[in-house]
């Protein structure tokens, strides 16, 4: 069993899987697409995925919209992933919402900064379709099979 | 930029195509023919280095970027997504990868993000001439990559 929150009990007292909604925020257009094909071929249970070009425009999306997991770049105009983990932290109806880095960062430094500030785990760009959703399943324990 | 530079240059440019965009990287061993319109994009990066990296290419390859990227034909293109994006992203990770190659995982960066524009065929054309760009192909496309930096 993965994260509790993502399940509800049914009538008969079993517990089911509740899809997930995701938040992708990355500046690029072509990236917020790769990554939504990639979960919606994934076995994971998706409910509504929102995109963001920037970290102003994913908190407006995080303040009216119950989202259960943020993908986000890093390096984007206007508000950057480093600075939308910092409002979210900021925010106590946001903080506990799992953050995972996709950047095409290579320094460990700011990786560990990143996931010392609640940053789940981090993805580096290229990935495959395989390690994302791995990620995921790995992260939130969903999976349309179990 | 010296030989040793030029050879980073076009081993990240071949991992990347391969990697990113399911591409096929050669040097460029005669003229390749291209119609326009053609786009340049940039970034710069600021750390133990500073300098700036310029990617340009004719449009018809970021199509194809994005079609491999994107795992679709030409017509399922999303609309909104315009293909000159694609080599904006190219870029992006290739500045990742040749920081890391030059730098090494300590430092951290701050990076401007990628910017990209038409340009006309006289700057095309300057361009094809400029010996600080590395001409390149990317599956028959022609690709010409500046990177510039020094020591901070």
């Amino acid at each position: 069993m993965g994260n509790k929150f993502l399940y509800e009990t049914n009538k008969l007292g079993g517990e089911v899987l509740m899809s997930i909604n995701i938040l992708i925020v990355d500046d690029s257009k072509t990236v917020q697409a790769v990554i939504e094909k990639t979960l919606r071929l994934s076995e994971i249970e998706i409910g509504n995925i929102y995109h963001a070009g920037n970290g102003k425009e994913a908190l407006e999306l995080l303040r009216n919209n119950w989202i259960d997991l943020v993908l986000t770049d890093i390096n984007m105009p206007i508000m950057t992933g480093v600075e939308l983990i910092d409002e979210m932290n900021r925010d106590d109806l946001l903080k506990t919402t799992p953050i995972v880095i996709i950047s095409t960062e290579g320094s460990e430094t700011r990786i560990e900064e990143l996931k010392s500030k609640g940053a789940k785990a981090y993805l580096r760009k290229p990935f495959t379709p395989e390690s994302l959703k791995d990620l995921i399943v790995e992260l939130l324990g969903v999976s349309k099979d179990e | 930029m010296n030989e040793s530079n030029r050879e980073v240059v076009k081993q990240i440019l071949t991992d990347v195509a391969q990697n990113f965009a399911f591409m096929f990287a050669d040097d460029m061993e005669e003229s390749l023919e291209s119609s326009p319109p053609y786009v340049k994009a940039e970034m710069s990066f600021l750390g133990p280095y500073k300098g700036k990296i310029i990617m340009v290419a004719p449009e018809l390859l970021c199509g194809d970027i994005m079609n491999n990227v994107l795992g679709i034909d030409e017509s399922e293109i999303d609309l909104e997504i315009e293909p000159k994006d694609a080599l904006c992203e190219f870029l992006n990770i290739f500045c990742g990868n040749l920081l890391t190659t030059i730098a090494g995982t300590e430092p951290i960066f701050e990076l401007s993000p990628p910017s990209v524009k038409e340009i006309d065929e006289k700057e095309w054309e300057e361009i094809k001439n400029n010996e600080n760009f590395i001409q390149s192909s990317l599956d028959d496309y022609p690709i010409y990559v500046s990177v510039e930096y020094e020591r901070t």
